[in-house]
């Protein structure tokens, strides 16, 4: 539990890299958006990475403000907690969607909080090896989707837009969100060992290959299904029932597992950074008291917001990444703030 | 410490796996679905109970037919599901079969329940039947023979469409029918083509030939039957083809559609044709598929239904002018689209 925080950078742009990579399968904090036609859905995509990109520069010109004054690290941790409420609320969905023997919520969140404590226990290192090998994983399980539907893909499935600059913004602005991702990373980059000015954060690959994978998705996404591509709650999971290998038909048994730790992951950096921002907060907090709070106020957001405060959830959680970026943006950068 | 730690996850491995409910002998594996509607509906599990037994000599499975009948597919389901004591296993499940009377209306609301419904699957195979409840339990009293044949569907290389293409909003679709004669086997007998939810045409014979070609659902061979004035042949076609070319003519644009093949044998009321007879009729057969062709087109291209995609060969030609023509209803009109079949003698 003493683990340090030190990350090297290119570790850390591979776990916020497959942390963002799980947004592409899951819907990330309750978003509402049904999938675009692929010509809209790529131009969409590739404005939200640079949007991304612009925002986390702004962030990492700053270092570590937010962490400096005690108001925002608290409304760091307010709006962590949301998030991570949020996502696991999302990933239950989805559990429960793909499969079919259920758990009940309870065993559900039992296990996630049992998974990603431990993964808090290892340290952000472990976490990040392990990001690899799932990002690994993923890119395989990918690879075997399309192979699996290529007897299924025509051309002309693929669906005409009217592309212009209203139709293409309305699109754009229906998919963007604000992930927290940005904001872990550019702390967790202030504090690791390469912050000089000349060192890469890495974000330009982590978010082209992000961009990549998700035009991929959308592009065979919509070459199998046509027009009832846009009609799909979960379109890759319904492409990935498609596809057939040979003798093998269930393979969407082996795509959802590997899409469901990559959801762990996720919510495993979450945590983490929880941990950390309230020992930043409470400094004085003995032993495992940091991780009882955590576990009690994650459970009272999910217990209030599931099933009927989601849609305020995340909108607040939104609004308060806003503020937060604008806070940051404002506070004047004192020293570099260290991270024990 | 230690060994508390890997017992704890050992449980949890064994609590995560789908076998706490009951043993692998309690599951009975559904092989089809078959729905109708009468007053209510109607839904009959085709289902296999494995007697798991120690002897391999002894293990033997038997074909069974769970019913359930409800004002809501949800209710059928419930009952069907819940008139066995022990667990249904849909996960092999590939198979649905539409009755008659459901065949003519209510399809795809019940199409899109299923594909929510963790009991239908998107890439379910379903057929329209043309079997009645009562003969339905007939049939399987035969057990055996009829799941047998009913497995066989899945093998055969029929035009196939799948639940996820029944489930659209427009209620769109081809059915394709299937024909259970008492002697017990399978045919496919026709497409049903759906507009707006409701039957409008049946695609028997050549037409239904033809739409497998235009689907790109032929594999390297493809038999056609035709109906000439002077004789009733079969066609055995070669690497059959459809070539796709959209060409702008002045201000509008026009799709031509050409249907390349080689014919290997022709049969005829006589028996096999010679040579020379196949020569002579070749241009009989290029022009009774032009005429069918040109009967299917405005069924399948309308401003509500486009079953084979052609919309979209204009739009990639030319959005503007697609636009454009497709306000005007141009876009429909029997100039916009030539089909030309130029099958050759091998």
């Amino acid at each position: 539990m003493n683990k340090s925080i030190r990350i090297e950078a290119k570790q850390l742009a591979i776990l916020m890299g497959a942390s963002l990579l799980t947004d592409s399968f899951i819907q990330p904090f309750g978003r509402e958006s049904t999938p675009q036609s692929a010509q809209l859905g790529i131009f969409s995509f590739a404005i939200e990475m640079l949007v991304f990109a612009a925002l986390f520069r702004v962030l990492r010109s700053k270092n570590n403000t937010i962490l400096q004054t005690k108001t925002t690290t608290a409304l760091f941790l307010i709006i962590t907690l949301l998030s991570v409420a949020l996502e696991i609320i999302q990933g239950e969905r989805f559990y429960n969607y793909v499969m079919q023997s259920k758990l009940s919520v309870g065993a559900f969140l039992g296990i996630v909080f049992v998974i990603g404590f431990y993964g808090v226990y290892s340290g952000l290192d472990a976490l990040s090896r392990t990001a690899a090998m799932i990002v690994a994983l993923t890119i395989f399980s990918m690879f075997l989707l399309i192979v699996s539907i290529s007897s299924q893909l025509r051309f002309t499935n693929l669906q005409p837009a009217i592309l212009n600059l209203k139709t293409i913004a309305n699109s754009a602005i229906s998919q963007l969100y604000l992930p927290p991702e940005l904001f872990f990373w550019s702390i967790l980059f202030a504090n690791s060992d390469s912050n000089q000015k000349n060192q890469s954060s890495h974000i330009a690959p982590v978010l082209g290959l992000l961009f990549a994978a998700g035009s991929l998705f959308s592009l065979i996404g919509e070459m199998t299904l046509g027009y009832s591509y846009q009609q799909q709650e979960h379109p890759l999971f319904t492409i990935a029932r498609l596809g057939g290998i040979s003798v093998f038909r269930r393979l969407d048994a082996l795509h959802v597992s590997v899409w469901l730790l990559l959801f762990l992951i996720k919510v495993t950096v979450y945590l983490s950074m929880l941990i950390l921002l309230i020992k930043k907060l409470f400094p004085n907090l003995k032993n495992h008291w940091p991780y009882y709070i955590t576990v009690t106020s994650v459970l009272g957001i999910f217990l209030i917001a599931w099933s009927q405060a989601e849609n305020t959830a995340y909108k607040l959680q939104q609004s308060l990444l806003a503020i937060l970026f604008i806070l940051a943006l404002v506070i004047p950068t004192k020293q570099r703030e260290q991270l024990q | 410490m230690k060994q508390v730690k890997s017992l704890i996850i050992l449980m949890f491995f064994i609590f995560l796996c789908g076998c706490t409910r009951g043993g692998i002998g309690d599951k009975i594996i559904v092989k089809a679905i078959l729905l109708d509607k009468s007053t209510e509906y109607t839904v009959r599990l085709l289902v296999i109970k494995a007697t798991p037994s120690a002897d391999a000599g002894n293990a033997e499975e038997s074909t069974e037919l769970l019913e359930g009948s409800g004002a809501n597919l949800f209710e059928a389901f419930q009952q069907a599901e819940t008139s066995y004591t022990g667990d249904v296993f849909y996960g092999q499940n590939e198979l649905l079969l539409i009755g008659p009377n459901l065949q003519q209306g209510d399809l795809f609301s019940s199409c899109r329940y299923l594909a929510k419904n963790s009991s239908g699957r998107p890439n379910m195979a379903i057929y329209g039947i043309d079997l009645t409840a009562n003969q339905i339990e007939e049939f399987v009293k035969n057990g055996d023979v009829f799941l047998n044949h009913i497995d066989q569907i899945s093998q055969q290389n029929w035009y196939k469409t799948f639940l996820y293409q029944m489930t659209n909003k427009e209620e769109n679709g081809i059915l394709p029918l299937l024909h259970y004669d008492s002697e017990g086997s399978i045919q496919q007998t026709g497409l049903k083509i759906y507009e707006q939810g409701k039957p409008i045409a049946q695609w028997n014979d050549t037409k239904e030939s033809l739409a497998t070609l235009l689907n790109a659902q032929a594999g390297n061979f493809q038999t056609v039957q035709l109906d000439l004035p002077t004789d009733s042949i079969v066609l055995d076609l070669r690497t059959p083809k459809v070539f796709y070319q959209c060409k702008q003519q002045g201000t509008t644009l026009v799709l031509q559609i050409r249907l390349i093949g080689h014919i290997q044998n022709i049969f005829g009321e006589n028996g096999l044709f010679s040579q020379d007879e196949k020569k002579e009729i070749l241009d009989q057969i290029n022009q009774c598929i032009n005429t069918i062709a040109d009967e299917m087109i405005p069924i399948a291209f309308t401003p509500n239904v486009d079953l084979f995609s052609f919309q979209s060969w204009f739009f990639n030609q030319n959005q503007r002018i697609t636009e454009q023509m497709k306000q005007s209803h141009a876009l429909y009109q029997a100039d916009a689209i030539e089909f030309s079949s130029e099958l050759t003698i091998v």
